[in-house]
């Protein structure tokens, strides 16, 4: 029973690919988080502030696995703003509920019967979910437990004070036993919903990148020293290497910011390249990327210069054709709504397997790049699609990547529809019904509707409603579609059950023809 | 020329248009059967698609049927966009016309009018639990739903 809960797949801090903190660094944060863990005095919320690439999820990450190793981890949800299911406010409740009915039998004992009388708890609104099937459950069977929510500024919310927030302020009071640990950038509506009069007074905070800057340049330069020094003796550089010296010119250009060390170390280790050349493009670099006009990011300038070494390095000896490719399987990464599998880009693009691997493999250390070539390939940090997509921060053209690329995707996606759909493609027996089909999934699998395709028939309209003007091009591919595999479309979205997205793909491309094209 | 052009391109955005609606009506019409059964697009769906419908013109062809229509196809599609049943007290429709909330004794559902699809559920206050359900609209925004107890 508790399996049929609808909840968002590899949010648990125990999915993934994160590691926590190397020992030795972050400790004074570290201590006083989980100080606060243990003491039922203290506030019951903790708000950890940061900037984007100063660590927050590595000390969520890290703050989860020690809470864990003591027994008191309830419930975790990393948010991750390229994954449909994880950015998706209606399925943080639930999914944390399913976790703690799966370790306190207490909680199991009244969640599941709730579950039973109402199925469709993804639906309720946000305070419903929260009261019904998460304080009742907490507080009749008396449960003490920390609850961690990672990078909640990844969450779609256009309200201006946080949903999510305003629901825990409301309930705090109620579950005295229940400690919240939640991270985010601070943008406005998260810090509008802490400093609202629901939870200001039940939060402490901690400002990450107001922490003295020596401490954290400190730290950055323990992880680099310990770090590197592993990488130069299992790569066999030269005794001695790095040096001090580049150690300090290191930490100078990191201004702060973990994320730039992390992406160095990566950058270093390339598999193709000597880690002692690879240091000397960056140290070639200037230690800040120089700003015309506009400067308000200038707090990202040196991530910025290494993002850029990194393309240049890789791509130095490219051909115009090429840098086309480049900026196809870029998008491809950057500006899809569910992260794709190598052979799905591959796939989707029209090009081979290995075109795709040997271009993201020049570029690996901006990316998490799975071995098997059906996982799911994402940008190693969130700052690296922000750098990409902003023409202010990525000033070379032949590398960013703006909202145009949607109208390719767009059309790639109609280009497989078109080649791929055709009618009754899973054989099913006429006049059955779905649920009939005992090994639907097996042809639905069987037939090639996973991958590529499945996200072409999933997405091709969110594509679409990204496009800011109106393309000639996607018209007719649009036109072409809606009187040639239409139906087929159809039938493939019974099928996977999303039907629903059927009539929204078809409303949003109405409101979008007309809003777009009929200028 | 550019007038021209842009005369062409406004023409093929309302075809377009035109097109793409039909889709739509085709698929809020038949979204019981079609979502419960892929076969019955071919099997049942086409073949009531009424014949000056686009869906019709262009995939007649594919229907595949024991049964034949002999009489009573619509000739356009229905003014009423389509018949649903769902019990309820009372119904109220957001003045964008995203959105119907349903009073269902229990509970308020808010719902997609097209598909009838359960977006969010309310349940009344749990104080007093007795508390009667009077009245409920929608803010002229459509982006709140106030609700009226009393009890």
């Amino acid at each position: 029973m508790l399996n049929s809960c609808r909840r968002a797949q590899g949010a648990e801090y125990r999915h993934g690919s994160r590691s926590g903190c190397l020992k030795g660094t972050r400790e004074s944060v570290l201590d006083e988080i989980e100080e606060w863990t243990e003491d039922f005095d203290k506030s019951p919320v903790f708000w950890l502030n940061g900037l984007a690439g100063t660590g927050k999820s590595t000390i969520a990450q890290t703050i989860a696995e020690r809470v864990f190793a003591n027994g008191r981890l309830g419930a975790s949800f990393f948010c991750s703003r390229g994954v449909e299911d994880r950015s998706n406010l209606q399925l943080i409740f639930p999914t944390l509920a399913f976790q703690l009915a799966r370790k306190y039998p207490g909680f199991r004992s009244s969640f599941i019967p709730l579950l039973q009388s109402d199925p469709d708890v993804v639906h309720e609104s946000l305070q419903d979910q929260m009261q019904k099937f998460l304080v009742e459950p907490l507080r009749s069977a008396d449960i003490s437990t920390v609850i961690v929510i990672d990078a909640l500024d990844e969450c779609r919310d256009e309200d201006p004070e946080s949903a999510i927030l305003l629901v825990v302020g409301q309930s705090v009071r109620d579950i005295p036993g229940v400690k919240f640990f939640i991270t985010s950038r601070p943008e406005m509506h998260i810090t509008a919903g802490f400093r609202g009069p629901l939870l200001r007074e039940f939060t402490d905070v901690f400002i990450l990148h107001e922490v003295e800057p020596r401490t954290v340049d400190d730290d950055i330069r323990h992880f680099l020293k310990h770090t590197l020094s592993q990488l130069s003796r299992r790569r066999g550089c030269t005794d001695g290497w790095p040096t001090n010296e580049d150690l300090d010119s290191l930490c100078r250009r990191a201004a702060g910011f973990f994320v730039y060390a992390v992406a160095t170390v990566k950058f270093l280790d390339h598999h193709l390249q000597d880690p002692s050349d690879q240091l000397a493009t960056i140290m070639g670099s200037p230690e800040s990327t120089i700003y015309e006009g506009e400067t308000k990011l200038k707090v990202y300038t040196s991530l910025d210069s290494l993002y850029m070494s990194v393309f240049q390095k890789s791509f130095q000896e490219n051909k115009a054709e090429d840098d086309t490719m480049v900026r196809s399987i870029l998008s491809a990464t950057v500006l899809v709504t569910n992260p794709l599998s190598l052979s799905a880009i591959a796939t989707l693009l029209g090009f081979r397997h290995n075109q795709v691997r040997r271009l993201l493999e020049l570029i690996q250390s901006l990316f998490i790049l799975p071995e098997d070539p059906d996982h799911p390939v994402q940008p190693f940090h969130k700052s690296f699609p922000d750098f990409i997509t902003d023409p202010t921060r990525c000033r070379d053209p032949r590398f960013h990547i703006s909202p145009d690329y949607h109208i390719e995707l767009a059309l790639h996606c109609f280009q497989l529809m078109g080649k791929s759909l055709k009618k009754n493609m899973c054989s099913i027996p006429d006049y059955s019904l779905n649920s009939e089909v005992e090994d639907l999934t097996k042809r639905i699998e069987d037939s090639g509707i996973h991958g590529a395709l499945e996200y072409a028939c999933r997405s091709w309209y969110k594509h679409i409603i990204s496009i800011e003007h109106q393309a000639t091009d996607v018209l007719s591919a649009l036109c072409d579609f809606l009187e040639g595999k239409f139906i087929f479309w159809l039938e493939v979205m019974s099928i996977l059950g999303v039907m629903g997205d059927a009539v929204h793909a078809l409303i949003a491309t109405t409101k979008w023809l007309s809003e777009v094209c009929s200028e | 020329m550019l007038t021209e052009g842009q005369i062409q391109v406004s023409d093929d955005v309302k075809t377009l248009l035109d097109t793409t609606g039909d889709c739509l009506r085709f698929v809020t019409e038949f979204f019981e059967v079609i979502s419960q059964s892929a076969p019955h697009i071919y099997h049942s769906a086409l073949l009531l698609a009424p014949r000056s419908s686009i869906v019709w013109r262009v995939y007649s062809q594919q229907t595949h049927s024991v049964a034949r229509v002999i009489t009573g196809t619509a000739t356009s599609w229905d003014s009423c966009t389509s018949v649903r049943a769902v019990e309820t007290y009372k119904l109220v429709w957001s003045p964008c016309g995203q959105f119907i909330a349903v009073d269902c004794g229990d509970r308020i559902e808010v719902r997609d009018p097209n598909t009838l699809e359960r977006l969010f559920v309310l349940q009344p206050p749990r104080n007093p639990s007795r508390a009667s359900l009077r009245s409920f609209d929608f803010s002229p925004d459509g982006h709140l739903l106030a609700c009226f107890y009393h009890g």
